[in-house]
Parts: C-alpha cells; sequence; structure tokens
C-alpha cells in the first residue's frame, strides 16, 4: 500500500514536470485564450479601462506579439512598475496571467523640524523637487535629503540629521513623505579670515572694515549673528559694493562654504585695478554715468558691457536733443594698478525734433500709428522730442509690422530726416512714407482633424474665414483660440499645424488648419490632501470638477484660485497625477497647507497735524487746532479657520491720544454657500476725539453683507445699531441740552463700489466709484430719522510715461425728516452723524474735521448736512524711483443743507461758512511697500473766519447768560499753512 | 510513514497544478513610458540572426547589444508618435514584404516562411521590422537631413579625400555628405534623449 501511494506521487511529479517542460511559450501560440487574470486581484486601473485598452483579449488566439503589446500597453498607463505574464494549458485553451507591481506617485510632503527659520518647512520642502503628482522612486529619497542637508547647512545647521518615513496611501497610489530633520543649533559666524589676493599691496579695505562690511555682528551686543544663506550672500555683496565705491569695478569676493569642517568664514578678496570711468565732452551726472554702463550693476567689466554703455549714453543723449550725438570708450591698459575708461561723447549740435509727418497711410489713420511709436515731436512732456537714430529703425519696423499683422505682406516702410527744418538751425523732421501695397485675404480655409470635439463656435469665429484678413498674427490668435478649447475639455495632447499657399499676384492665399485632438482626458476623481483642522465640506464646495469631467487646467486653476480665496491655505498645490501617463483617466491632485491658525499684529504710528490745541474742558482756545503729534498703537488678534469651517473671528484694537477702540468681527466667507456673498458680524466700542467740538463714545452693533458682483464691482449690505454719547462739548451752553443727549441710531444702508484702478494703493489709471445710501428709521431702532447719501468719483489719467492726473468728486447730503422737537433746528442730525470734513483726504485747506459750519459763540466746528470736495492733483517723479512729487487743488466745503451748498469764493461774515474753500499745495510722496508715505504742504486761499472765546468753559456758561457782562468774541481764522504726514496718497 | 506518504502525496498534486503556469514574458528594460520586454530581446536576435543569415547568438553580450539598439528604437518610436511623423501604411508594409521576398526567394513566399519559421519568426515579425527601418529612414530624412549644410567647402574636402572629380560626383558626394552627417545628427539626439529619459533595467543581466 505504502508502495503505491509512493509510486503514485512520483509519477504524478514526474508527469507534471513532464508537462512543465512541455508548456514553453511557443507552445501556446494559437491556443485560444479562455482566461485572463490579474494578480494582485485590485489593479490600479479599473477593469473596464483595462478591458478598453489591452490588446488581447479572450477568445482570441493567443499570439506572443499580443502578449507583448498588451505589456507595453499597460506599461505606458504609468500605473505599473513592472509586469510579468504567466499562461498555462487549461482545457479549451490557455489561461493567461498578468502579474504586476504598482507604481507610486508623490504625493503630501511635509517636513517635521526642529530647526527655526530660515530655512522654513515650505523651503525645505522645495529644495527636495519631488513634485506633487510625479511617479515615485526611492532612489529619488537619497537626492531630495542631500539638498535637505545643503540647504541646512548653508543656514548654519552644520551637521543636521536627515531621515524620512513614507506613508503609503493604496486608494490613490500616493507615497506621502516625511522628512524628518534634527538640525541641532544654529552656528554663527566667527571672526572671518581674509585671503588677499594681492597680498604684496597696501588693502584697499583692511580686515575690519571688511568685518564690518559683512554685516554679520549682532546689532549693539557682541558677538555674531546665526549664520544663513541670504546674510553669507548680503555679507559678500555688501564687501563687493565698498570695492565698487572705492572704483574697484573688478573686484572679486568669494567665500568658502561654511560646514562643520570649515566654520570660520574664509573670505578672499581680490580687489583688482582702480577702474575709473569717467565721460568727457559732455556733463554728466556721476548718477547717470552709472546708471547708464553697465559695468557698475554687473560689477565686472568687459567688451560687451563696455559696449553697451556706449549705446545707452548715445540713446540717452539723443533723447535729449542731441541726435548727432557720437559716444566711444577708451579703456586703457592697468599700470600702477589703474584703469581709465574714458568714454568721449561728441554731442553735436542739440536739435528738437520739431515736425514728424507720416504720410501714405490709408488703412491706419495717424494717430493710430504716432501711438506705437517711440519718436515724439517736441511737447510739454518732451521739450526737445524724442529721437534717436535706432529708435526711428524701430519705428519702421513697427508700422511695418502692424501693417503685416493686418495682412499687408508687401507694406515697405521708409524714413527720411530734414535738418533745419522751416530754415531753422536746430530743428529736426522726420518723414515716414508707407507703401502699403495690397491687402491679402483669405480665399480658403480648411480646417481638417476635428474629430472629436465640437469646436464649431470657435471656428466660426475665427480670424483667418474665408474672406477676412490672412496674417501670422491672425493665425496665431486663431491658433491660440482653437488650442484653448481643446485644453479645456481634457486634450491636453492636442496640436495644431498650418500651412498656406499664397498667391501673390492676386494677393490672396489658401490656409489649412490641421489639428491633431489627441486622447481627450477626463478626472478619474479628485484628491485633496495635507486638511487637518478645516472640514472636508468647505473644500469640497470650492471644487469646479468632479469625477468625469473633461480635465480642464481652467477649471484646475479656478479651484486653486477659490481655495486661496477662502483665506485659511497657505500654500494650494496643484497637480494632475502621472501627467506623462498614457490613460484617459487621470486623478486631480490638491495639497493643502492651512495657515497657521492665529495671527497677532501689532504695530505703531503717529499723526502729526493741526490735531492738537487744549482738549481740557477748562480752555477753549485754538478752536481751528494747533500742530500736534498723536502716536497711536494697534494690536490685532484673528483666529483663521474657526472650528474648521473657514470663517475668522478677529479682535481689534486701537489706541492713540485721540482713539481708543476695541472691536470683535466675525467673517464668514461664502454665507450660505454662496460663492459671491460673504457677511460679518461686528461689534465695536470707540471712543474718539478726532472732532475737536466733542468726545464721542459710540457702542455699536452691525451686520454686513457683502456681494462680489463682478471683479471690479462689490456691493456692501449693511445694518448698524449704535449708541452714541457725546462730552466735553464745546459750544454754545444754551445748545448743551440740545446736543449733548446720547442717542440711538439703527441705519440700514447699501454701498456699491465700482474699482477699475490699475493699483488701488497708488492708481495710475482707471476709475473709482462708490456710492453709499444709508437711511436711519425708528424702525430700525433709531431714535432719528434721516437719510445720507454720499457718492464719490475718482478717475486718474495717465500723461506720458510718468505723470498722472488724478481728480476726486464727493458730494454728500443727509436730509432728515419727522424731526424731534427737541433737535437743533439748524440741523437736526446728531452731532456725531453729521458729515466732517477737511483734512488729508479731503479739503487740505484746513485741518482734520474742521470744514463747514462752526458754532458762533465758541467757533468750534459742528459739521453739516451736505458736502462738496474737488480734489485735483497732478502726480509727478521727483527723484529717482521712490520719490515722487504732487501738487494739488482741493475745493470745497461742509455745508449746512443741500440748500446751502454753494460755489461762491467770498465767505459773506463770521457766521456764514457756506462757502467754498480753495487750497492749493505741494506734496512728496516716498514710495513704501505698504504705500506711498505722504507729506502736503497746503495754502488755503480763502480760510474761514470765525468767533471764538478766549477764555475757559466755565466763563463761556457764566457770559453766556449774562446780560451786564455778554461773551466776548475773539475773531480767529484758519492758518493759511496746513501740513498733513500720513501714509496712502490722498485719494 | 502514513503521514510522509499522504504529505508526498499532497506535495505532487500542488506541484502539478503549478507547475502549468509559465512566465511567457516580462520586462527587461523601461524607457521613459516605453518598455522592452524579454522577448522582444530574443525577436531582435532572432531578426538579426535571420538577416544576416547567421545562426541566433543568445548570448549575454549579444542580447545586452540586442537590447542597447532597442532602447534606441523604442526613443526614436516615441518622438514619432509624439511629432506625429508619418509611418508606413499596410499597402506600403506589404509592399516591403514582397519586395523582400523578389529579393530573397525570388517572390516564393511559402519559402520565405519556411526561411523564417528556422528561426522562430513569422513573415509578420519580419514586416514589422521592415517597417519600423522605412520608419526610421523618413524620419531621419524629415526630421534631421533638412537640417543638414553642406558647405562647398566640405565638397571639395570630400572629393580630395576619396580623390574623385568634384564635378563628377558631386550629387554624390553631397549625398554621402548629408547621410553621414544626419545620422550623426540622430545619434547626438538619441544620447540626449538618453539622458533626459529615465532608463530602467528590469532585467539586471542586460544593464551596461
Amino acid at each position: 500500500m505504502r508502495q503505491r501511494y509512493a509510486t503514485c506521487a512520483i509519477a504524478i511529479c514526474l508527469l507534471s514536470l513532464a508537462l512543465h517542460a512541455q508548456d514553453s511559450p511557443a507552445r501556446f501560440e494559437g491556443l485560444p485564450v479562455v482566461a485572463i487574470a490579474f494578480d494582485p486581484a485590485s489593479q490600479p486601473l479599473e477593469l473596464a479601462d483595462i478591458t478598453a485598452l489591452l490588446p488581447l483579449q479572450q477568445n482570441q488566439p493567443y499570439q506572443a506579439a499580443v502578449i507583448r503589446a498588451s505589456i507595453e500597453r499597460l506599461y505606458a498607463t504609468g500605473r505599473y512598475k513592472d509586469i510579468q505574464v504567466d499562461a498555462s494549458a487549461v482545457p479549451g485553451g490557455v489561461a493567461v496571467r498578468f502579474l504586476t507591481k504598482n507604481s507610486w506617485f508623490i504625493g503630501d510632503i511635509a517636513v517635521e523640524t526642529n530647526t527655526s527659520d530660515p530655512p522654513g518647512p515650505g523651503q525645505m520642502s522645495s529644495v527636495a523637487r519631488l513634485d506633487l503628482g510625479m511617479p515615485f522612486d526611492e532612489d529619488q529619497l537619497a537626492a531630495a535629503e542631500e539638498n535637505i542637508r545643503k540647504l541646512l547647512v548653508s543656514n548654519g545647521y552644520f551637521t543636521p540629521k536627515i531621515s524620512h518615513r513614507l506613508d503609503y496611501d493604496t486608494a490613490f497610489q500616493q507615497v506621502m513623505i516625511t522628512f524628518i530633520v534634527e538640525g541641532g543649533k544654529r552656528s554663527h559666524y566667527q571672526l572671518p579670515v581674509i585671503t588677499r589676493g594681492n597680498p604684496g599691496e597696501t588693502p584697499v579695505l583692511s580686515d575690519n572694515a571688511i568685518d564690518k562690511a559683512t554685516k554679520w555682528h549682532r546689532f549693539v551686543m557682541p558677538g555674531y549673528r546665526g549664520v544663513t544663506q541670504s546674510r553669507s550672500r548680503s555679507g559678500i555683496d555688501n564687501i563687493r559694493l565698498k570695492y565698487q565705491n572705492a572704483n574697484r569695478l573688478r573686484a572679486t569676493v568669494a567665500l568658502e562654504s561654511l560646514n562643520s569642517q570649515n566654520p570660520v568664514p574664509r573670505i578672499t578678496v581680490n580687489p583688482g585695478p582702480v577702474v575709473e570711468v569717467k565721460a568727457t565732452g559732455a556733463r554728466l551726472r556721476r548718477n547717470t554715468l552709472k546708471q547708464q554702463i553697465p559695468v557698475f550693476e554687473e560689477h565686472t567689466v568687459d567688451e560687451d558691457l563696455l559696449t553697451e554703455g556706449s549705446n545707452n549714453l548715445r540713446d540717452y543723449f539723443q533723447s535729449r536733443g542731441y541726435f548727432e550725438v557720437e559716444v566711444d570708450y577708451e579703456q586703457q591698459d592697468v599700470r600702477n594698478g589703474r584703469t581709465e575708461i574714458d568714454y568721449q561723447i561728441t554731442l553735436g549740435r542739440r536739435h528738437r525734433l520739431a515736425h514728424l509727418e507720416i504720410t501714405g497711410n490709408r488703412y491706419f489713420n495717424t494717430a493710430t500709428i504716432r501711438e506705437r511709436m517711440y519718436l515724439i515731436p517736441a511737447s510739454f512732456e518732451f521739450r526737445q522730442g524724442r529721437y534717436s537714430e535706432a529708435s526711428r529703425r524701430r519705428d519702421e519696423q513697427t508700422i511695418a509690422e502692424l501693417y503685416r499683422s493686418n495682412g499687408f505682406r508687401d507694406v515697405e516702410v521708409k524714413s527720411r530726416t530734414e535738418d533745419n527744418f522751416r530754415g531753422k538751425e536746430s530743428d529736426f523732421a522726420v518723414f515716414f512714407e508707407i507703401a502699403e501695397g495690397t491687402q491679402y485675404t483669405v480665399e480658403l480655409l480648411r480646417i481638417e482633424g476635428v474629430k472629436k470635439l465640437d469646436i464649431s463656435k470657435t471656428l466660426n469665429s475665427l480670424s483667418s474665414q474665408t474672406g477676412q484678413i490672412f496674417s501670422e498674427f491672425n493665425i496665431a490668435s486663431d491658433r491660440e483660440a482653437i488650442m484653448q478649447q481643446y485644453g479645456e475639455h481634457g486634450f491636453a495632447n492636442a496640436t495644431f499645424d498650418w500651412d498656406t499657399k499664397i498667391d501673390a499676384a492676386r494677393h490672396k492665399a489658401e490656409v489649412t488648419f490641421t489639428i491633431h485632438e489627441g486622447e481627450q482626458e477626463f478626472v478619474r476623481d479628485v484628491v485633496t490632501t495635507g486638511l487637518s483642522t478645516t472640514r472636508p465640506g468647505l473644500v469640497s464646495r470650492q471644487l469646479t470638477l468632479s469625477a468625469g469631467d473633461p480635465l480642464s487646467p481652467g477649471a484646475m486653476a479656478e479651484t486653486q484660485r477659490r481655495l486661496y480665496d477662502l483665506g485659511i491655505f497657505a500654500q494650494v498645490d496643484m497637480a494632475v497625477q502621472n501627467p506623462d501617463g498614457d490613460e484617459n483617466r487621470k486623478y486631480v491632485l490638491f495639497n493643502l497647507e492651512e495657515a497657521r491658525r492665529y495671527s497677532i499684529t501689532g504695530g505703531f504710528g503717529a499723526e502729526f497735524a493741526r490735531i492738537g490745541g487744549s482738549n481740557a474742558v477748562t480752555d477753549l482756545s485754538d478752536p481751528g487746532g494747533a500742530a500736534g503729534f498723536s502716536p497711536r498703537v494697534s494690536l490685532d488678534v484673528t483666529r483663521l479657520n474657526f472650528l474648521g469651517a473657514g470663517q475668522s473671528l478677529s479682535f481689534r484694537s486701537r489706541l492713540s491720544t485721540l482713539q481708543k477702540r476695541a472691536a470683535v468681527s466675525y467673517f464668514v466667507p461664502r454665507v450660505f454657500s454662496l460663492a459671491k456673498f460673504d457677511a460679518n458680524l461686528s461689534i465695536l466700542y470707540d471712543d474718539t476725539h478726532d472732532v475737536r467740538t466733542f468726545q464721542a463714545k459710540r457702542e455699536e452693533a452691525s451686520a454686513q453683507f457683502v456681494q462680489h458682483v463682478s471683479k471690479p464691482i462689490t456691493v456692501f449690505y449693511r445694518f448698524n445699531y449704535r449708541n452714541v454719547g457725546v462730552s466735553n462739548l464745546k459750544i454754545d451752553p444754551l445748545l448743551l441740552p440740545r446736543l449733548a443727549q446720547s442717542v440711538r441710531v439703527g441705519i440700514a444702508s447699501f454701498n456699491l463700489v465700482q474699482d477699475r484702478r490699475d493699483d488701488p494703493v497708488d492708481p495710475h489709471k482707471g476709475i473709482y466709484n462708490t456710492l453709499d445710501v444709508g437711511w436711519a428709521n425708528r424702525y430700525f431702532g433709531s431714535q432719528t430719522s434721516f437719510v445720507r447719501v454720499l457718492a464719490r468719483n475718482a478717475t486718474y489719467h495717465r500723461i506720458g510715461e510718468k505723470i498722472v492726473l488724478a481728480r476726486e468728486t464727493q458730494f454728500g447730503v443727509e436730509p432728515a425728516y419727522r424731526i424731534p422737537s427737541n433737535s437743533d433746528p439748524s440741523d437736526p442730525i446728531p452731532l456725531p452723524e453729521r458729515f466732517y470734513g477737511g483734512g488729508g483726504n479731503t479739503q487740505r485747506g484746513v485741518p482734520e474735521n474742521q470744514a463747514g459750519p462752526r458754532d458762533t459763540l465758541t467757533g468750534f466746528p459742528l459739521g453739516g448736512s451736505a458736502l462738496f470736495f474737488n480734489n485735483t492733483e497732478l502726480r509727478f517723479p521727483l527723484y529717482g524711483a521712490n520719490i515722487n512729487g504732487v501738487i494739488f487743488e482741493d475745493a470745497g466745503n461742509i455745508y449746512s443743507s443741500l440748500g446751502n451748498l454753494s460755489f461762491r469764493y467770498q465767505q459773506r461774515d463770521v457766521k456764514d461758512f457756506n462757502y467754498m474753500v480753495h487750497a492749493a499745495g505741494f506734496g512728496i510722496r516716498y514710495r513704501t511697500p505698504v504705500g506711498p508715505l505722504r507729506f502736503d504742504l497746503a495754502y488755503s486761499l480763502n480760510p474761514p473766519k470765525y468767533n471764538g472765546f478766549a477764555g475757559s468753559y466755565v466763563q463761556l456758561v457764566q457770559c453766556s447768560v449774562s446780560v451786564t457782562n455778554p461773551c466776548q468774541a475773539a475773531l480767529q481764522q484758519i492758518s493759511h499753512f496746513q501740513f498733513f504726514f500720513s501714509i496712502g496718497q490722498a485719494f | 510513514m502514513l503521514r510522509n506518504l499522504r504529505n508526498l502525496t499532497l506535495l505532487a498534486f500542488l506541484t502539478a497544478s503549478n507547475a502549468g503556469a509559465v512566465i511567457v514574458d516580462r520586462i527587461a528594460i523601461s524607457a521613459g513610458n516605453r518598455v522592452i520586454t524579454a522577448s522582444e530581446v530574443d525577436l531582435r536576435l532572432r531578426l538579426t540572426a535571420f538577416q544576416n543569415g547567421a545562426q541566433p547568438e543568445f548570448t549575454l553580450a549579444a542580447r545586452r547589444q540586442a537590447a542597447e539598439r532597442l532602447i534606441d528604437q523604442k526613443l526614436v518610436e516615441r518622438e514619432m508618435e509624439v511629432g506625429h511623423y508619418p509611418r508606413l501604411n499596410p499597402e506600403g508594409r506589404a509592399q516591403l514584404l514582397q519586395d523582400y521576398a523578389e529579393q530573397y526567394t525570388q517572390g516564393d513566399l511559402p519559402s520565405l516562411e519556411r526561411s523564417l519559421a528556422a528561426y522562430g519568426l513569422t513573415t509578420r515579425d519580419l514586416e514589422d521590422d521592415l517597417a519600423r527601418q522605412s520608419d526610421l529612414l523618413s524620419f531621419l530624412g524629415l526630421r534631421f537631413r533638412p537640417a543638414v549644410q553642406v558647405t562647398e567647402e566640405d565638397l571639395q574636402k570630400s572629393a580630395a579625400e576619396n580623390q574623385v572629380s568634384l564635378a563628377e560626383f558631386r550629387a554624390r558626394l553631397e549625398q554621402k555628405l548629408v547621410a553621414v552627417r544626419a545620422d550623426a545628427d540622430l545619434d547626438a539626439w538619441v544620447k540626449e534623449q538618453r539622458k533626459r529619459n529615465r532608463i530602467q533595467y528590469l532585467d539586471k543581466d542586460l544593464a551596461p
């Protein structure tokens, strides 16, 4: 029995081995494929996709070539790292099995580090050069860690320990890579060791001077600062600058890499010869010479740079009327450590481009051609005109290109000059003669290759239609239009070729567009990573792509923009996973880095203007304001992404001698999931003395909805409920009972903003309009009823290249209705709710909030119910790139009512304030990253005169009720000169 | 003892069932998103041997050489696909095979098939190879030849080197120079493509 068992087993083994020996691949050739399987069963592609792309099909004959093609096809998808195929004979044919190994793709890159910035985790992720969505191989990690290591070493972490952790996401074939960095302590600079390239010579800069130039020393305290890459770079640049200032333009300064073996900075300096660059034959400021000759900027001297300097100088002088200028340079050999570069300028006669004429143009008018030209005849802005030989040639080319891009292939443009134009020796004329030729048109447009995508709308609006102008420019724009359509619909590999047959005799062209559409790609799924506190729903509501959509780069970019707009992500990276893979459904990846949830901002500032003068109750001097200084501090704390819903809670406070304010607000973006609506709820406490007449305390709650109608148009819907109390009133005591009462105001308002400026901080062109309409009514809980309308229109126009003409007009009216009996009949609006004006942003002829009606006894401003201001500014460069000048004229005032609005220049008497104040002045703007620093000096042509009271408030009260000793008025006037200092343009 | 016999039997059955599956093909090399399978290397060796009228060599050195040629071939094929270079149509392929048969077997296709079968090849394999060569020549002509410039000086130098009259042999000299330079440009291009594309030797034996 046992023997039979053994024999049987051995026989089966032998038989199987024999069968195995016979199962060589060639035996399967031609047999029907009975089954196709995959190992593992879970594949990176869906079964339907695999079936569609696999050349091998069930019930088809087995062919080695088909197996090979199947492997190629699967691998080309990019989803596989390795593929083997085995086959076995089964009843009826052959069973084929694909044995696969997945590839992986890069997902989130994170860095966990104990080092302080720099470098930050973001910087370290960036130098790792592991791009989201790209194929991942473990070999890449070594190079990535080396890059991070180099970055850390260059930032003073000389002995970092770097390791990594990989987390595999099998669902989306992603690998999340976390680099763990232990940097240790940052090294500090030390006293540098200086090696000199010319040891025998007297040093240009001493070791001490070089050490100081690096600015590696701590500020005030002894010792050196920590090593960082940017400090090392700027240290070397500073040393080089020192040499440059000593005319050592060829100085070389090099720092040996700092690392653990070499912690002491070793700087090698070679000052090179003294290079003196001078210009003879013409007066030229040193700064201008430095700007025109690029050797200064490039810190080296070579032929190309010197030649460029010649050309720059030539253009410079030609643009100033020296049209015949010749510029040559001569470089002397180095003698005694010195070399001179002498630019010899022969100016020639100064000319004026008096006349510029263009003839032969019929298709384009002269204005259209002129606006594209560099040459400009003499004008207010260009006293000598603008001309250079090179520019004349360029303008010929420009005009010719303009014509060619509009089908005039045979256009010829010539120009000539005429000296002593109209007998005047210094005058010069240029004549452009245009021979347009015949315009070429498209006789026939053929479009081939459009099969999968319906782009008929695009095709119908092409510029190269039959009968239209034929030009390469039009073809380029047609190409862009067509390719954009394909790109937006997932045809990432579409290509566009074009061919033409030109009939020069008939001026016709046959155009053929050939489009290779390629395969259309779709979104397989949208994968977001990197969220920890943000609710996934908030992110998914921003997605403009979903599974099955065509893979559109535009939709991806729109999603990225919407995610950034939430304001809760520091970084939003997007990519298509496996971009080079040959598969038509791809994952779209968004890797999000949540911003730090808390931000704390502190600031300090100051205001210096006519805001001072006595605030004491006992002293009523200076109703017009004396020069004063008000320091200010602010503190803001914001909690972003509150509850993970993208909302923000913030606390803002400001403290100065004129104001104490605290506000808490809650911001909800995309409220009720409406993309264009945001909401803001806030409560506020404010104690301010910005109007010198009174101190106002305000407690307010408000709700605001913001509608982003379009890019330039925003609408605000607001409801405010506030309680305002006034104290320290400096007015006629008889008015106190009416005006001193606190008042509750409930006001609903609507504010429309249209902003078409090119730059909101410092605009150069565009328009800016606002309209604010508010309604205070008892139904809103208001104790006082009025309507407020305030409109503003500002326009900005360029004059020439650098001058801007800016103007702004403001108009406001505030009629009251249902007036209570205890209100001021002259102006029933409560004091704090009135219009106030005057100051740096409205009327620079009067101090801040000092425009308009005044108390007839004390002279302090009372505000009004109507306002009109018009400001005009001419903004121009003054000195260098950052200092601009402004001349301005302000006109306008606050009026007691709309009916009293007047353009009258003269003030009738000391009780009349309903006239138009005018002021003119000059300002300086210094450009900073946060906006221009502004200083304005204004001269008021007709400042208001008014009666003040020279005494204390107690004395005012006594004399106001006295018959025998009435109050004595002291005639005063707002000073003619006003000054303002702040940040930001006036408007 | 009985237990041991049972285990032996079980082992025999398992051996029998797994013994049926044989690896028929696998990836040997990947070049960018293209692959060269083991069977393709084998096929290359057979085709080369057939066209040379020699016995196929399956030594490691021969396989490595074939693999390197295939890498270059794949890079060119990908470029042709991306750049939409024209490929030979089915009629052209059939004509190539027919011409080959005319040249080597006096048009006797069955005889050609028998010769191919002796090398483990089919007429389809030969047709594919001939078409590939034709496409390569077409690619060379469209991509590299137009950029080749042959100056008068080059022709004079070539005539002198070949000791022939320039006037008489100008066209042939020019053709030869263009061909040589185009080939050199192709080689340089292939070298550049090898640097740009990741080439992985999954079959480590084939790695250089």
